[in-house]
């Protein structure tokens, strides 16, 4: 039996679970990070997301928009979003969640994330990013959008590759909901479009969606037992 | 009764019973239990009622239940108080309490009163209900003035009047939630507010919130003119969606809370003037249902007109500037 080292809660145990992993993630449709985080979000419930779109998180609004059982609702301006986001937390013990653009429409938010943070109510706030390759250079619309939730958020990362889009978003939830807080997830353009790779993608043992994925090391490369 | 303890209403009210003991809430836990209970006090607190702060301040004990202490909710330290919370860090707070209860409220609440003796005190009883009479009748002569400007407590009292027992009540900050806090009697209402951030324009993005979620109650959003203004531009937000909110607007063209502060400083008045806005005509032009009030008799009738409409709809109540109270 092979050991496996997987970032993660589950430990596979046998070489066949791998296989399947393996064979599974052939069959595994590919997706864009936006498309699978907005299905992940599908399938920890959320049902609405408000906010404005804009160019730097157009990937997941649009994915929202193909998405069946979440509804994006409109505002004329991210405080409200964000205001909307806290209440809905507070009013049925769920998290709230809202989505703006980098840069302005971030900084928008933050009255209303601190209304969440001191009440204690669960929101998760996804925000774009410029892309990674403009981030540094002073360009249109890029603010240190990490230092900017650092004191409203328990939880504040940035996903800066496909690889870790699924995990992270999980944790980024775990957060809000288990610490009833706000977590802040930022998502630089470039990758919403990138590919998550299907290996990445895994699926619960009869449940239809990851609801919790891991990237398991490639069998190939664990050293077999002698 | 803090928000910790909200879910635990049947549980409050049979111990409460069972001691004879009189309820307060902070203003967070506001409609937790039935305010027209007859042990029920109102909110606790500087938003709060006579009868919770006379009674609180003469206890002899104090249970405090699921609270985080607020300054404005202020629980007095000198009196003797059993905390009960599941989150360590609130336990003794502010200040050192007696007996600290580490539990989760709902499993606790049953043990405690599988515990209890039955208490009665005739005497201590005649003394809550002669305080709540003193306050009805204040409250009465708060609201019996037929001639404008309406005062806050009217208003108040004819949204109690004609709202539904099960609907969303989403408060802003400033005068208006002080008159909501304090006058209105919750029966089975959520209440949605804006604790320790306390900032305005909460009411109305808490409204779409509310209604968006819950399309069959009725949604109302308590404001004033300071706070809506913040927000206003997303009033459309529940016209583009159909949602049949009613705002209740307090305008009386003042921040009139920063009056009050400026009062207590020993400050003048300054940079406390808001322009007047016809906000009827807003909503109107929003696409939604505008309602003017003016005299204190025209009230029950413009709000349960908004309530009824299935549009997004705003009573824009010309309030007295100056806080009175009777």
């Amino acid at each position: 039996m092979a050991p496996c080292t997987l970032r993660g809660v589950r430990v596979m145990t046998t070489d066949e679970t791998i296989l399947t992993s393996d064979e599974r993630a052939k069959s595994e449709p590919e997706r864009l990070v936006a498309e699978i985080m907005v299905e992940q979000l599908e399938a920890w419930g959320v049902k609405q997301v408000y906010g404005i779109p804009g160019e730097t998180s157009l990937q997941i609004v649009d994915a929202i928009r193909r998405s069946k059982a979440i509804r994006f609702v409109l505002v004329r301006h991210e405080e409200v979003a964000a205001f909307m986001a806290s209440a809905y937390a507070k009013l049925t013990d769920e998290m709230g969640v809202c989505l703006t653009i980098a840069g302005p429409g971030a900084t928008n938010l933050i009255t209303g994330l601190y209304d969440a943070k001191m009440d204690h109510a669960p929101v998760l706030a996804l925000t774009g990013q410029v892309g990674l390759q403009f981030l540094g250079l002073g360009s249109f619309q890029e603010i240190d959008q990490h230092a900017l939730f650092e004191a409203v958020s328990n939880f504040n990362e940035v996903i800066d590759s496909p690889e870790q889009a699924i995990e992270l978003l999980a944790i980024a939830m775990k957060h809000a909901i288990v610490e009833r807080g706000v977590a802040h997830l930022g998502v630089p353009a470039n990758v919403q479009v990138l590919t998550v790779p299907a290996i990445c993608v895994s699926k619960q043992r009869g449940a239809d969606f990851p609801t919790y994925a891991f990237c398991p090391v490639p069998s190939s490369s664990i050293p077999q037992q002698r | 009764m803090g928000y910790g303890a909200r879910n635990q209403r049947n549980a409050l009210l049979k111990i409460a019973e069972k001691l004879g003991a009189p309820i307060a809430t902070t203003y967070k836990a506001k409609g937790i239990i039935p305010e027209d209970h007859r042990l029920a006090l109102g909110v606790m607190g500087s938003v709060g009622t006579d009868p919770a702060k006379r009674i609180v301040y003469g206890a002899d004990l104090l249970i405090v239940i699921g609270s985080s202490y607020s300054d404005l909710t202020s629980i007095p330290s000198f009196i003797k108080q059993v905390q009960i919370d599941h989150d360590p860090m609130m336990l003794g707070r502010k200040f050192p309490v007696q007996v600290r209860l580490l539990a989760d409220i709902g499993t606790l609440l049953p043990t405690l009163d599988n515990r209890l003796e039955e208490k009665h005190n005739d005497e201590y009883s005649g003394q809550v209900a002669d305080i709540k009479t003193q306050w009805e009748r204040k409250k009465h002569d708060e609201i019996s003035s037929s001639t404008p400007p309406i005062r806050g407590p009217q208003a108040m009292h004819a949204l109690q009047e004609t709202v539904d027992s099960d609907a969303i009540i989403a408060n802003d900050v400033g005068d208006n939630s002080l008159w909501f806090a304090r006058n209105f009697v919750a029966t089975d209402q959520r209440i949605l507010i804006s604790g320790y951030v306390a900032s305005m324009g909460f009411g109305l993005p808490a409204a779409l919130a509310a209604q968006l979620t819950y399309p069959d109650k009725q949604v109302i959003c308590t404001t004033g003119d300071g706070g809506f203004t913040m927000v206003m531009g997303d009033f459309v937000t529940a016209v583009a969606n159909n949602l049949p909110i009613t705002v209740i607007l307090l305008d009386n063209a003042k921040l009139a809370m920063i009056e009050t502060e400026q009062d207590e400083a020993g400050v003048p008045h300054f940079a406390t003037n808001l322009q007047k806005i016809d906000f009827a005509e807003y909503a109107n032009s929003c696409g939604g249902e505008g309602f003017k009030v003016e005299k204190p008799g025209e009230l029950k009738s413009a709000i349960q007109k908004a309530l009824a409409s299935d549009r997004a709809t705003l009573v824009d109540i010309t309030t007295d500037p100056r806080r009175r109270w009777a």
